[in-house]
């Protein structure tokens, strides 16, 4: 009975995604060759791939998307490689806590890393700049306001999202490999380039692609430094297009047409870099004993790295966001601007209608997009990576299809298919469902990656043999499966809880009366020169994030059994010399 | 699957019927519908109580002005209201409108923006009975848009990085200005786009060209707005803004900034504001025009504009910005003109020479 449920509710949560997914595309691809926003419009034209191709700043704004997309992605995988490596691999000290330190940026609400790093680091009038030329008589050569300042702080702010694709390959690395490597007589460094790195390849390979598709696709260091800055994007283009009335939208679709054929190949890259999964199982039936790299200089080296990192990606901006909130007004020009402080920001903050309700809605939506993403993807990573179902490439395919579309163009194509079908806009339009809808698509893809990143760890064997002592299906994802995912299932509640609460590209357009988010409200309050209010507002709203965090870790904490002393036998010298079994190693490494 | 898209994409290109959604109804008159006028307060407030509720897209500096004078002043009344720049209201109210879909009673916007929607014939006119109330210089003849404010915009300068700023238009083209001047961005219907469009007139088109060129040598920052502008110029991210007066005049007295307006012996600085315009088919009509009657209200809606530091749209009424005796505002209608007539041409022009 569970098994065709089973099989129903897959077919089912297919249909349905792979329809959320297409239609809004098929809508886009419609308008991008319509001069209005009506599909019922006659005829087609290319005037707008016309306009778009025969325009040098397109291309201007292409050759800057590939070098900022490009370099930030490769800057975040860096990054967050190395902090993974070093966590899962190195004998670095407090691990407990640095494990969690780089996760910490997510926290920040939207809005806060461009501010604070412009306020630090803008050439002339940066905190960075006073400093130096008060102190030593030099200037900051350093300007945000810069490709090199775009590609910094996606760099910074994205590898946390590197991070977390990355832990657990490298975590699960067994260390007879590591043993049998050096017992053979090779050094650290070939251990590291012909089995480790090739080990944790398709994970890498998953991140660089997974991040060069989100940092294209996002558009708030596009708009608040790379407008500024003189630097265009194709993001940033369509922002300014759908601000633009008729004609601007189509020009969108257009762009965001072409948008789509090169995410499309990503796509496809990603599914050709994983498509052999089974080749890196490292958690089997048998024990697993993951690798420690014992680096009595370099273990301080990487703490010390891991620490700065986390000074610039988030005790910084939240430092400098605080300080900010209890301004009257920010300005650096005159030298050191934090003095005068207040608590007017707050109250004008508590004192806008929008903002009480925005908190509300955001919570709510991220409440159910988070529980939404958590089935939606783990039962589309677990039909593909671990079943024998006809479904599975399918899945896989539909589950990694949003992460193509940006969460901006999404927002286009779904409010204009809920405005096209006749019926559906007065039931949907303007309501909380609706950006649920986009949420949950938008980060179906990271859900399935994080979701992923544990499955394929997860030998066949071990539900092959629950399958051989008689146990169902049902009772097989509830005595195995879900126990060695669950670190995993409350690790995406947490990140897409957060995630969610900070989108803005997949809601900004379906925004309407009653229906206002955090996110809107901030850059409402950013595009109305509300800087200091924006700090204030930033701080308020970490709450939210802060509170369900804080709950699901102690969830976790508390559902993790630990076995009492009394209860475990003695062991004798040749057993406790024994390698671990697998779910004790299991509740080590998380 | 993308060609499956591809094909339904073809089918439905090929399929389509012709458009009359845009439109619709009794298919309007040649230059947007009339809707019912009043000429007495009473007996629009007795209509618009008949309906109750009014939906509404304005920017959010007013909310908390004329939203809530508003809402205190008929407390029985529904206001849903959503906070966008005028630009987004505009987009919003596009793919509303052009998609069927009759959900906005209201929108504010810039006048500039206006042209595109009467041209489909998508806007309402409506006369109200403190119409006569308007400034002439800032007056609709068609009675499509509703000015909430006449606002004036000014060069703004941080007096830490700048002791003597550019009196005209044309100095911002020199060189010892190169990177220091933010403005909003001139694609859309915002100050950037009117401002670079001032000298067009009195420059005529070559010199205005070159003009542009030589602007965009200097490399000038853009902001999503003027707000956002006068924050860059205050933190000290850039020297000089063209931004709204009013945000001058509400900063701190400490803030190290001084305004000029520009072009005092020509044409004069910029004028002009947002406004409100009720759609053609809008749900609520009655409502909408209680709005603009009490947004042109000297003793409500007045009242909201002067809290929040603009100037008023009236006539005899003070308040809102207090500008220096003799400054010289532009007419708006006179000076924009040519953009109000033909603003792809300057979209274009705009795109080209800075590279947008």
């Amino acid at each position: 009975m569970f098994r065709r449920f089973y099989g129903l509710g897959v077919v089912a949560a297919v249909a349905i995604l792979a329809a959320a997914v297409t239609i809004p595309i098929v809508i886009l691809l419609v308008l991008s060759v319509k001069t209005t926003v009506s599909i019922r419009e006659r005829g087609a034209t290319f005037s707008n791939f016309s306009a778009i191709l025969h325009d040098p700043a397109t291309w201007h704004s292409i050759e800057n998307t590939l070098v900022y997309t490009v370099g930030s992605a490769f800057g975040a995988v860096l990054l967050g490689g190395l902090m993974a490596w070093a966590i899962a691999m190195v004998n670095v000290p407090w691990r407990g806590f640095l494990r969690v330190l780089p996760i910490c940026v997510l926290l920040l609400p939207p809005l806060v890393k461009d501010p604070a790093w412009i306020i630090a680091f803008s050439h002339g009038n940066g905190l960075m700049d006073l400093f130096l030329r008060d102190t030593f008589g030099v200037r900051w050569p350093f300007d945000v306001y810069s490709m090199y300042g775009m590609i910094s702080v996606t760099s910074v702010f994205g590898a946390p999202f590197a991070y977390t694709i990355l832990l657990q390959p490298f975590g699960s690395i067994d260390r007879s490999m590591v043993e049998a490597s050096s017992v053979s007589g090779a050094q650290l460094g070939y251990t590291l380039r012909r089995i480790l790195v090739p080990m944790v390849r398709p994970a890498i390979v998953s991140a660089i692609t997974f991040q060069i598709i989100t940092i294209a696709g996002g558009f708030e260091t596009p708009i608040l430094i790379g407008t500024p800055g003189g630097i265009p994007t194709f993001m940033g283009q369509i922002y300014s297009l759908v601000s633009v009335p008729v004609r601007g939208l189509n020009i969108a679709a257009a762009q965001s047409s072409i948008y789509l054929l090169l995410t499309f190949a990503m796509v496809s890259m990603y599914l050709l870099a994983t498509r052999n999964e089974r080749r890196f199982v490292s958690i089997s039936g048998r024990g697993h004993d993951p690798v420690r790299i014992e680096a009595p200089i370099l273990r301080w080296v990487l703490t010390a790295g891991i620490l700065l990192y986390a000074i610039l990606g988030f005790l910084g901006p939240l430092l400098l966001t605080i300080l900010t909130s209890f301004l009257p007004f920010y300005s650096a020009s005159a030298g050191n601007p934090f003095h005068d402080f207040t608590w007017a920001n707050y109250t004008a903050v508590f004192d806008e209608p929008q903002v009480i309700l925005a908190i509300k809605t955001s919570t709510f939506i991220a409440v159910v997009t988070a529980v939404g993403v958590v089935l939606v993807g783990g039962l589309l990573s677990y039909v593909s990576l671990k079943s024998k179902s006809r479904l599975r490439r399918v899945c896989e395919f539909i589950g990694m299809l949003p992460i193509a579309i940006p969460g901006l163009v999404y927002s286009v194509g779904l409010l204009l298919t809920v405005l096209s079908i006749p019926g559906l806009a007065p039931i949907a339009y303007g309501t909380k469902g609706l950006m649920i809808i986009g949420e949950i698509l938008v980060f179906v893809p990271l859900a399935m990656r994080l979701m992923s990143s544990a499955m394929i760890q997860m030998q066949d064997e071990l539900l092959e043999a629950s399958r051989m002592g008689g146990a169902s299906m049902a009772r097989t994802i509830r005595s195995i499966v879900l126990p060695l995912l669950r670190p995993a299932i409350i690790y995406t509640l947490s990140v897409t809880f957060v995630l969610s609460y900070r989108e803005l590209g997949a809601v900004v357009l379906l925004v309407a009366q009653n229906t206002v988010v955090v996110p809107f409200v901030s850059l409402t309050f950013w595009v109305t020169g509300g800087f200091t209010m924006l700090a204030a507002l930033n701080i308020v709203t970490l709450v939210a994030p802060l509170a369900v965090v804080g709950l699901l870790a102690w969830v976790d904490r508390v559902t993790t059994r630990v076995p009492s002393r009394q209860a475990l036998p003695t062991p004798s010298a040749e057993a406790a010399a024994a390698p671990p079994t697998t779910l004790a190693k299991e509740k080590e490494l998380v | 699957m993308l060609v499956a898209a591809c094909s339904a994409l073809v089918a439905l290109s090929a399929c389509s019927d012709p458009a009359t959604g845009s439109t619709g109804g009794s298919g309007g008159t040649a230059a947007g519908v009339t809707l019912k006028s009043y000429s007495d307060a009473a007996t629009l407030e007795a209509d618009a109580k008949k309906e109750g509720t009014l939906n509404i897209f304005l920017s959010p500096d007013f909310e908390p002005f004329l939203v809530q004078g508003f809402k205190a002043k008929y407390t029985w009344a529904k206001v849903n209201y959503t906070g966008v720049q005028p630009d987004q209201a505009a987009a919003k109210l596009s793919a509303e409108v052009n998609s069927g879909l009759n959900e906005t009673d209201v929108a504010g916007m810039y006048p500039t923006a206006v042209g595109g929607f009467t041209a489909k014939n998508q806007l309402a006119k409506v006369e109200v009975p403190n119409d006569a109330k308007i400034l002439p210089q800032v007056q609709d003849p068609n009675h499509f848009f509703h000015p909430m404010t006449n606002t004036s915009n000014a060069l703004i300068y941080n007096t830490d990085q700048v002791q003597t700023p550019p009196t005209t238009l044309a100095e911002l083209a020199d060189p010892k200005w190169a990177s220091k001047l933010v403005i909003q961005t001139p694609i859309g219907s915002g100050t950037g786009s009117q401002v670079f469009a001032m000298p067009y007139q009195s420059y005529g088109d070559a010199k205005w060209h070159t003009w542009l060129d030589d602007l965009a040598k200097n490399k000038p920052s853009f902001a999503d707005s003027n707000s956002s502008a006068f924050a860059a110029v205050l933190r000290g991210d850039r020297a000089l803004c063209i931004c709204n007066y009013h945000d001058y005049t509400n900063a701190p007295k400490t803030a190290p900034l001084k305004a000029v307006f520009w072009d005092q012996d020509t044409f004069g600085a910029l004028g002009g504001g947002v406004g409100a315009v009720i759609t053609q088919k809008a749900p609520h009509p009655a409502m909408a025009a209680l709005w603009m009657n009490y947004m042109l209200d000297p003793d409500g809606g007045q009242k909201g504009m002067v809290a929040s530091g603009r100037a008023s749209s009236l006539v005899g009424v003070g308040g809102g910005d207090v500008l220096p005796p003799g400054t010289k505002i532009a007419n708006f209608n006179e000076v924009l003109a040519d953009l109000i007539k033909r603003p792809e041409y300057y979209q274009a022009a705009y795109k080209k020479a800075f590279g947008l």
